[in-house]
């Protein structure tokens, strides 16, 4: 039985860097990354999204069913404006971060684990600080005001559509890449250990 | 630093360091498609982190660095739900496969490389390239004790594996 010795392993890797086994698409790639860059500029983000529709939704929705005008609408107004600054404020900040490139790969897994834990976080409290005090402000409005059936659905709706939304981004998206960004850092710290293949 | 100058940095990387970028993507994506979206994502985050670039480090290393961070984190389900991306057969390939000989012995070893875990794979790479065990450690961000237990395994794991490899020309 004859065992291949790492040094010939080497050999045989460094003997490909005379071949180019691809040829690139400059053009493409060019193409790509501009339409990428212009792309990062925009909110593409489902939950920063999704909750910024929601609001501007309900603030439409406010100030075109009802002609009052009361104090209620500048106050459940400057609190949904509020909140939308505060997720472009965060998504901008999150965004800067990205931007940073010396890190090392543990440096990189921490502050991806970091900012997934963020969005679960603030996905999990969104409810809390979201939800509920946009809510009952709104239906106790409606209950004093004896607003029309189809006011009822568009507003549980909105309610009940914000929560999914929620639900989803997390279950979907955040917990399970929390997860394998987790399980890749456990990996790479590990001091000893066996052999572990996928 | 101007978007010109950015581009200019970025198109001498790409073609003094071909061979590294091609050997991230083979070590990490295994379907056309996948390695034409783990080399647009790395060669985005590399063009993001052109003027990061500071002198002190080797353009080499910034490069690996930069790649296997992006390659680790990179899952072709997640990208693929990723609002604005086209669905793949829509889109231009940006890697086209040239006639080169196909030499088995680097088949196997990619083989190899695929049955080790992501982190593994990052190692497996930085050492058949001669990175220092020092300088593994920068990249990785773990120490160098740890480097060495790594490394060791995985050099046991392929020597062990080439006992059943059925040599030609070895």
């Amino acid at each position: 039985m004859i065992t291949m010795e790492f040094e010939e392993m080497k050999k045989i890797w460094d003997e490909q860097n005379q071949e180019q086994l691809y040829a690139i698409n400059e053009a493409a790639l060019h193409k790509n990354i501009q339409s990428k860059k212009k792309r990062a500029s925009r909110i593409s983000n489902i939950n920063d999204f999704g909750l910024i529709a929601v609001a501007f939704g309900t603030i439409g929705f406010l100030w075109f069913s009802d002609d009052s005008h009361n104090w209620y609408h500048y106050v459940i107004t400057a609190t949904l404006l509020l909140i939308v600054a505060y997720i472009t404020f965060g998504r901008f900040r999150r965004k800067k971060k990205e931007l940073s490139f010396d890190r090392t790969m543990l440096g990189e897994l921490d502050h991806a684990i970091s900012t997934v834990e963020y969005e679960a976080k603030r996905a999990k409290t969104m409810v809390w600080w979201f939800i509920v005090p946009l809510g009952v402000p709104t239906i106790a409005v409606m209950i004093w005001k004896v607003a029309p059936l189809w006011s009822w659905f568009v507003v549980i709706g909105s309610l009940i559509l914000s929560y999914l939304v929620i639900q989803w981004d997390l279950n979907r998206c955040h917990l399970p890449k929390k997860r394998k960004l987790e399980a890749l850092r456990e990996k790479l710290t590990e001091e000893t250990g066996t052999k572990q293949h996928h | 630093m101007t978007e010109k100058e950015q581009q200019r940095i970025f198109k001498s990387w790409l073609n003094e360091h071909k061979a590294l970028f091609f050997k991230v993507i083979r070590s990490y994506a295994f379907t056309d498609a996948d390695r034409d979206d783990l080399f647009q994502e790395i060669a985005i985050q590399i063009w993001r982190s052109v003027p990061n670039f500071r002198e002190e480090s080797a353009v080499t290393t910034w490069i690996y660095r930069v790649a296997l961070n992006t390659a680790i984190k990179w899952n072709r389900d997640e990208q693929k739900h990723q609002k604005g991306r086209q669905p793949f057969e829509n889109v231009e390939h940006l890697l086209e496969q040239n006639e080169t000989p196909v030499d088995e012995r680097l088949e196997w070893m990619y083989g190899q490389i695929a049955q080790l875990d992501k982190i593994d794979r990052s190692l497996c790479l930085l050492l058949l390239d001669g990175f220092s065990y020092r300088k593994m450690s920068e990249i990785l961000g773990i120490s160098e004790s740890n480097v060495g237990v790594k490394i060791h395994r995985i050099k046991k794991h392929l020597i062990e594996q080439s006992e059943e490899y059925d040599h030609h020309g070895i």
